[in-house]
Order: structure tokens, then sequence, then C-alpha cells
């Protein structure tokens, strides 16, 4: 076994994961081992083409890479089909068991990329290709820490929003497993696999911060990039329609407390809808009009032309 | 078709929904579907009313003394309000004459 520490958690694999900080551990809060899976849950409550739920348990099943049985939010069991790569069963282990396993746990994992500023943590939420992490990765380039680029797990453990850090790697392949669940050719997704992340080095946060801003990343017809803030509800539905693995949540038993948990975040953090031009991927307009939005107080400006 | 809703109908929550405030908001889940619903501030206000059963009547006397609003116009936005909710399983109708 080796120890890690990732989304907020002391983790214990035996499989090796490079992509996280070491850590050591006294008390893991995870155990990863490899071991016999079942092909089916007994009585799934929800279900998609490749994963089965039932309170406590999520069973994933992918194809020439490996099955998963992610427990009670304490342990993800692995079984790898023969011929399976490491780097693919770390994919799914790192992104959608781990999504399986932060549900279980009742935190609320955002899809979302994180920076670390000088007032708190500072989230990007957006839908596939609308650019969250190509906006983590300018951030960065203008010398910010990455919390996360792809999951920021939210706890409110003290009362107060709080974002924690995913590993120090910028990922810059797509969205896996939402394009798996509409059941595109296997093969597609292979030759997707072979993206992987580039590590941040030194520029990655390795301590929590308080959520300062959740900014919803969009794509319009509007010639310049404008910044919105959010009513209450809106950054509720924010909140829901842009966690992570959301689709797990129903079979799993946790809608009430994954209802809470958006509820209460939404509440007490600044949240802003950011719209971006369709054509022009004004990529320096964008993190100027999101840098002077988070260091004012207020968030009613608009930055055009 | 839903059964429409008259200013005699008494009207409850429905014990099937989660709710969570914030400032003069609400957001509900109902348990049963899964489904998010939001209340504004005047929504917010009828469902606080409705912690007790009450008639469509009986509702609308409170909010025309809270908001600065017409008997009629009341009754009229308020019978159209509930039967959104009712549709959306928020509230139920309460099966027994009105005392």
């Amino acid at each position: 076994m080796r120890d890690y520490t990732a989304y907020g958690l002391q983790i214990a694999s035996e499989l090796p994961l490079p992509e996280l900080l070491p850590s050591a551990a006294a008390a893991p809060d995870v155990h990863i081992r490899y071991g016999a899976v079942p092909a089916e849950l007994d009585n799934p409550v929800g279900q998609g083409v490749i994963y089965q739920a039932r309170p406590g348990q999520l069973l994933l099943t992918l194809t020439g890479i490996a099955n998963f049985l992610v427990s009670e939010g304490n342990a993800i069991t692995i079984e790898p089909a023969s011929e399976s790569r490491e780097e693919d069963i770390r994919l799914f282990l790192l992104g959608s068991s781990f999504g399986a396993l932060l549900h279980q746990r009742g935190v609320l994992p955002l899809h979302g990329s994180a920076i670390e500023t000088q007032y708190g943590a500072v989230v990007f939420v957006a839908h596939s290709g609308v650019g969250k992490s190509t906006l983590a990765a300018a951030f960065h380039q203008r010398g910010y820490r990455v919390l996360s680029d792809d999951i920021c797990v939210i706890t409110m453990d003290t009362g107060k929003p709080v974002a924690h850090p995913s590993f120090p790697r910028l990922h810059l392949w797509e969205d896996v497993l939402d394009r798996l669940d509409q059941a595109l050719p296997r093969l597609l997704v292979r030759a997707k696999l072979e993206k992987y992340g580039v590590p941040l080095e030194a520029q990655f946060a390795v301590q929590s911060s308080p959520l300062y801003a959740v900014y919803e990343l969009a794509v319009d017809t509007t010639p310049c990039v404008t910044v919105q803030p959010l009513a209450y509800m809106e950054k509720f539905e924010a909140l829901i329609n842009h966690t992570y693995r959301g689709q797990f949540v129903r079979g799993l038993g946790l809608r009430q407390r994954h209802f809470a948990q958006a509820a209460t975040v939404a509440n007490p953090v600044k949240m802003s809808r950011v719209t971006r031009p369709q054509k022009l991927f004004l990529l320096q307009e964008l993190v100027q009009a999101v840098e002077s939005d988070f260091e004012v107080a207020a968030m009613e400006n608009v930055t055009c032309g | 078709m839903h059964p429409s809703i008259a200013l005699t109908t008494t009207i409850a929550r429905s014990n099937e929904i989660i709710t969570a405030e914030a400032d003069d908001e609400i957001v509900m889940m109902s348990l049963e579907q899964g489904e998010y619903f939001g209340l504004g501030a005047i929504g917010s206000r009828i469902w606080a009313l409705l912690e007790q059963p009450m008639t469509v009547a009986a509702l609308c006397d409170r909010l025309i003394t809270l908001y600065a609003v017409d008997v009629e116009t009341c009754q009229r936005d308020t019978l159209d309000f509930l039967q959104e909710l009712y549709a959306a399983e928020i509230i139920t109708l309460v099966d027994r004459p009105v005392p």
C-alpha cells in the first residue's frame, strides 16, 4: 500500500498513483485494492450504460479497462481487464470512481477547475467544451496556483464552504464518461484516452481554501465578455447542474443529501455567470474580466469593448 | 387533468417535498420525482403561510394585508399560482369540509 492525498482525503492504494501527492497518512480515509468485483449489483436503484448504483455501492463497468466497485465512501475495489493499461485504469479511478466515492461521503464534488487567490478559492464550472480547463491553465500561466482542473470538492465542515485540491495535473483530455454514457462507439473513446495530463509542478495548491466565488462559464452570441451575478435560485441550480457525476446521486439514494449540500453551499458563496462570445475565444479578455470581478467586492461590473 | 382549485378549496403543503431557504427565496425538491423547484419572494411567503392548511380565500385574506393588491387580482393570481404548485405536486388538496 502507498499513501496519497487528493480531494481532501487520505488515500491508501495498492495501485501506484503517480498523479497524486504522496502522504504520510496514519489513518487513510479510503482504501484502493485489487480484487474480484461482481459483474452486477443486486437490486440496483439506478443505472446507466456503464454503471449500477444502490445505497452504499456503485459498480462501474468499463470493458477492456476494469470493473470498479466503490463502497460506503471508503473503499474502491478494482478488477482490471486482461491486457488493460494502468493509465486507463487510473483515469476512471481518479475520475468517475472517486466521483461516486465523494458522493457516498456526502460532500459536493463540483465539475470544475479551481484556482487559489488571496480571497480564497475561485471555481470555474462549465459544460464540456466551454473552456474551464483552458481558463484554469490561463490563470496558472499568470501565476495563480491551481487547486483542481476537473473535480473540486466542496465541504461545509465548519459552517462555511471549503474547496479542496484534487491533484497536481492539468487534464487535457475530454470528459470521457459523459460521452460513454451516450453509448458512443468504444473505438472513439479509446482514441480519446490517449491524451493525458501535464504536471503542474510547484504551482499546485496543496492546502484547502475557503470557497470565495464560483463562476459558471457560458457561451452566447454576445459580442463581448459579460459577468452577471446570480441570485440564490440560479446559484442552487448551477451547483446542481455542475455536480460531478450528478447522475450517480439518485441510484446511491443521496438525492436529499445532495439537495441539502447544494442549497447550503449556494447561500454564502458569490456566484456569477461569465458569458463569452461564441465565435472568438477571447481568452485574455475572459481572464481579465474574471480577475477584475473577483478583485472588486461588488460583482455587478460588465466588461465590454 | 388536475381538478381545479376554487376559493373554497383547502390546500396544504405536500409531505413529499423538502425545502431549503435563503434570503426570501426557497428551493424545493420533490422526493418522489427528484425535481427541483424555486419560489421567489411572494411564493415563499405563500409557502410560509401554508404551514397550516387553509382555503384559498383565507390565504388571499392574509396576502392582501401583506401586499398592495386588491382582492380580485390577488385571488386570480393566487389561484393560477396554486394550480401550478398543485401540478408540480408541491401542494395537496385537503379532502375535508372547511370549518
